[in-house]
Parts: structure tokens; sequence; C-alpha cells
């Protein structure tokens, strides 16, 4: 049954993220693919959560990107899904599954600031002049991505998810488990800041 | 380009945005692109549970009897709360729980006046029953004869007035509309049962753990709302951001969970509370006190501290 069910959900890509898919409601109300690949992975399907993987390793990647050194993000990502894999048994709601893991890697981006100290995790300089000469455009994404570190928590989430990670707001809502509303607003608002921190007029 | 209706900006249609191209082109070479982690060989708990089971069955069955018991119990408390245990016929008032409170209903009659079949009195008449969903306008209505002059009809049942309820409006007077018609009923009336799907209903929908968020979110925001007007301290602020991102976690979990279940009432309380806890937590590390009052202004203004303390109290107590 598993892998008839992996079958039936498998061949989507990383390119084009269906917009309000793995976690909301399916067809006539159904169970969306997100919740029927978390319900395959409880059963021990490994390629469930290949699947799972593929259809949130871009939020996960956003989230973090958000909050710690992009050198650190990679391990971090997969740690995140590995801790998912190992404390399924709390999930309580399949559908719940991307606030879920939201929420897991929030906590492992806390749990990385708590382990080391503030001084040396830099988040600011990374690929500008002081290591060395750097693309003008690498400098520039630098401090762009920075000038988006520097806004507050959920509006500084939800814009590396648009902007570095290409989400739709549809997709970062259902990806996340915000309410599309929320998301607007946090993308709209937090765009309006980050025009201000670049010197861009609207 | 407004941000405000910039579609570009939410979905990538309509006009393009040429700051937000800019960024995409810039940020993009970000994304991750890292394989997917090799699992352990097997799933710690995975593997354990099934062991369990296949060695023990005594212990499936026992477990589930006592879950059995645990929803008999339950049931059974909830019914004796209600005042209706088995054998209760309905439109009696019967000694235990919430009595019937209607004021100056049916001339001479003293204390609760539901009016049963054979009475011999003019009877109220046959309002459709609420449905469950309908918390908001008990269409229903307990069916009493007369309502009193200034005073509210019908049952007073505690606890079940809709969030929604105009301030300063008594229990019972949202189904003031059914009982205002006076035409003779056509039959016997069920007034007890009329009124207890409204209480029962909000119980339902409100599980265990929503209840007690909602406890803690009311909680958070009425302490934000009545800080001093001339500021928190930054210790306070930042207890009441990471207090509000800790709850917002928990809001999407139960969001969507109230939502997979078709749990309407749940998912649009959960609904409406997001967008408190994420404007307190995105205030700045030292905000403009401008920020600060608008968003305990919307707090008062809305009234949801009041409507989230309802509906946490309308959540299931167990052994009560």
């Amino acid at each position: 049954m598993s892998g008839s069910l992996f079958l039936a959900v498998a061949g989507r890509g990383r390119q084009t993220m269906p917009a309000a898919e793995p976690g909301g409601g399916g067809e006539a109300g159904g169970p969306s693919e997100g919740s029927l690949l978390v319900g395959a992975m409880r059963r021990g399907d490994k390629r469930a959560f290949e699947r799972l993987y593929e259809l949130y390793a871009p939020m996960v990647h956003g989230v973090l990107l958000a909050r710690v050194p992009r050198d650190e993000v990679d391990d971090l990502v997969q740690d995140v899904f590995l801790t998912a894999y190992r404390k399924l048994e709390t999930l309580r709601e399949d559908a719940a599954f991307g606030g879920w893991l939201a929420m897991i890697a929030r906590n492992r981006a806390t749990d990385f600031h708590r382990r080391k100290p503030a001084e040396t995790v830099e988040l600011t300089d990374e690929g500008l002049g002081a290591r060395g000469a750097s693309a003008p455009a690498d400098d520039e994404a630098s401090r762009a991505l920075a000038a988006i570190r520097e806004l507050p928590d959920a509006y500084r989430e939800t814009l590396v998810l648009r902007l570095v990670e290409g989400m739709t707001g549809p997709e970062i809502a259902e990806r996340t488990g915000l309410t599309a509303a929320s998301v607007r607003v946090n993308l709209h608002r937090g765009m309006k800041l980050l025009r201000e921190k670049l010197g861009v007029g609207e | 380009m407004n941000d405000e209706t910039n579609d570009y900006l939410w979905d990538g249609t309509g006009e393009v945005d040429a700051e937000v191209e800019r960024l995409e082109g810039l940020l993009g070479r970000y994304r991750g692109n890292a394989p997917a982690p090799e699992l352990p060989a097997v799933a710690p708990r995975l593997a354990f549970f099934p062991a369990v089971l296949r060695r023990a069955p005594q212990l499936t069955a026992a477990l589930a009897a006592t879950i059995a018991i645990a929803v008999g119990l339950t049931t059974w408390s909830s019914m004796q709360r209600a005042g209706r245990l088995p054998g209760e016929t309905p439109g009696v008032v019967n000694g235990g729980g919430e009595q019937p409170t209607a004021t100056g209903t049916n001339s001479g009659a003293s204390g609760p006046s539901v009016t049963g079949a054979g009475t011999g009195r003019p009877q109220p008449p046959a309002a459709p029953a609420p449905t469950s969903n309908d918390q908001t306008s008990y269409q229903g209505g307990p069916r009493f004869s007369r309502p009193p002059a200034g005073g509210f009809v019908g049952v007073s049942y505690r606890g079940s007035r809709s969030p929604r309820a105009t301030p300063g409006r008594a229990p019972g007077e949202i189904a003031t509309a059914a009982s205002a018609s006076g035409a003779p009923a056509s039959g016997g009336t069920t007034d007890l049962a009329a009124a207890e799907p409204a209480r029962r209903s909000t119980r339902r929908f409100i599980d265990l753990q929503t209840a007690d968020h909602l406890e803690q979110a009311a909680l958070l925001l009425r302490t934000f709302r009545n800080e001093p007007v001339d500021g928190s301290s930054p210790d306070d602020l930042a207890y009441a951001k990471r207090r509000s991102r800790e709850l917002l976690d928990q809001n999407v979990l139960l969001r969507r969970s109230a939502e997979a279940k078709g749990n309407l009432p749940a998912e649009d309380v959960l609904n409406s509370l997001e967008p408190y806890l994420l404007d307190i937590a995105n205030l700045g590390d030292k905000p403009a006190r401008s920020d600060v009052s608008a968003i305990r202004t919307r707090i008062e203004k809305k009234e949801i501290v009041d409507d989230l303390q309802l509906y946490a109290m309308n959540g299931p107590r167990l052994g009560f």
C-alpha cells in the first residue's frame, strides 16, 4: 500500500511547487498529499520521507537561513528532518506537519544560538570584502540578506521564503501553517521595511 | 508600487515589481540544495511499539477498555453537569445541574417555568431546534409564552453567550427573537433540549488542548493590554514577544488540526487570534509607542480577550 501511495504522489519536481497542496485539503476535501505522505512515513515508508523532504526542505531552509549563518544551514536542515522523523509520534495531526516542522526548525535555530556565543556568530559579513575580493553581485546579495535578517522575526522569515526560496504567498501559507492573510501582511509590511532599509522607494 | 496591492510580491502575478524581481535574482543564489539525510535503519519508536503490541495483546485490550471507561465517565460527567441524566423527561426541570432561570414568563408561576406538554397553557411557537454549529445566532430560542417586561427571556444557560454578542447583552438575550412572536405552538416543547445544544456544541468544538491554549493567549493579551501607558520595560516586552511566538506556533498546529477535522468554530477562533500574536511577536526590540498602542487599542476594541476566555471556559473540564 505504501508503495502504491508513493507512486501516486511522486514525480513532482522542486521547480514547480504546487500551491496549497501539501498541507491543505485534497480533492473533494479529502486528505492532502502531505497528510498521506506523513501517514506513510509513520508506517516506516522511507520514500514518503524523501518526498516530504522534497516538499518541505525549501521551507525549512528558508526558516533557518533567516536565523543562522549560511554555512550552517544545510547541516541544520538535515538535522531538523531527522528530528522530525524521530519524533513523529508527537505530531497529533498529519495535516499540521508543515507548521510542526517549522516549529522544530525555529527551535533548532534557537538551540544553535544558545550553544554558540553571540559574538562568534556573524550573520552580516558573509561574503563581504573582509574575506577577500568577491563579486559585486555577491556583496549586494549579502547586504540584501543581511538587511532582511535585521527585520522582525516573522517578516524576515516570510521574505526569505519569498525572495530566496522562490515560494509564493499561498505556498508559504500552506507550508508554514500560517493563514494566507497573515502571510500577506508579513510580506507587505516586511517588504516596506526592507525598502526603507535598502533605501529604495516604492 | 504599493506593497498592499502588490500581487507580484504575493504570488508573482500582475505587474512586475522591479525591486522584488531584482531581489529574487540576487537572493536566489542562497537557495538550499542539500540532499535528504540518510535515515536510521529503523525508527526507534516505530520498531519498539509494534513489538510490544505483538508480545502483549492483553496490554492493548486493557488500554482499549481504559479508554472506553474514560470516555464513558467524561460523557456521564458532562450529562450530569447539564442536568440531563438518563431517564430525565425533556421539559421537566430536574434538581441537578444548571437550572433554567427564566424570569416572569408564565403568569402565576414561580420558579422555572418550562412549559411542557399537557400544561394547558398557551404554547409558544415551535421554533426550529438550533444546529450544533449555530453559536452566534441561536434561532431556536427557549419556548416561553411571554417575555418579561424589560428582562431577558429564556433559559439562563451560563457560558453559552456567543463571542460575537454585543457587550452588555445578558445571557440568553440572543434567543429573544424566536420567543417574541407569541404564536401558539403546535405541540409539546423541549425547552431545555433546545437551549442545551448551544452550550454543548461550544464545548464539543473546543478540546482541552485548545481551551488551554486560548486561556494562555487570553492571559498574554490581557497582560499586554494592561501594561502601563508610558511603556513596557524591555524585559516585559521581550517576554511578551517570545511568549507570543510560542503561542503562535501552537496556534498554527491547533488551527491546522481543527481545519483537518472540519471544526469550523475552533478554526475560526484560532484564525482570529493569529493576527494579534503575529503583531506582538513582530514588534521591534525598541518599538515605537504608537505601534504598541495600536495593538493595545485593537485588543481592547475587538474584545478579543473576553472572546478567548469564553471559548476557553466552554472547553471540557475533566472531573467537574
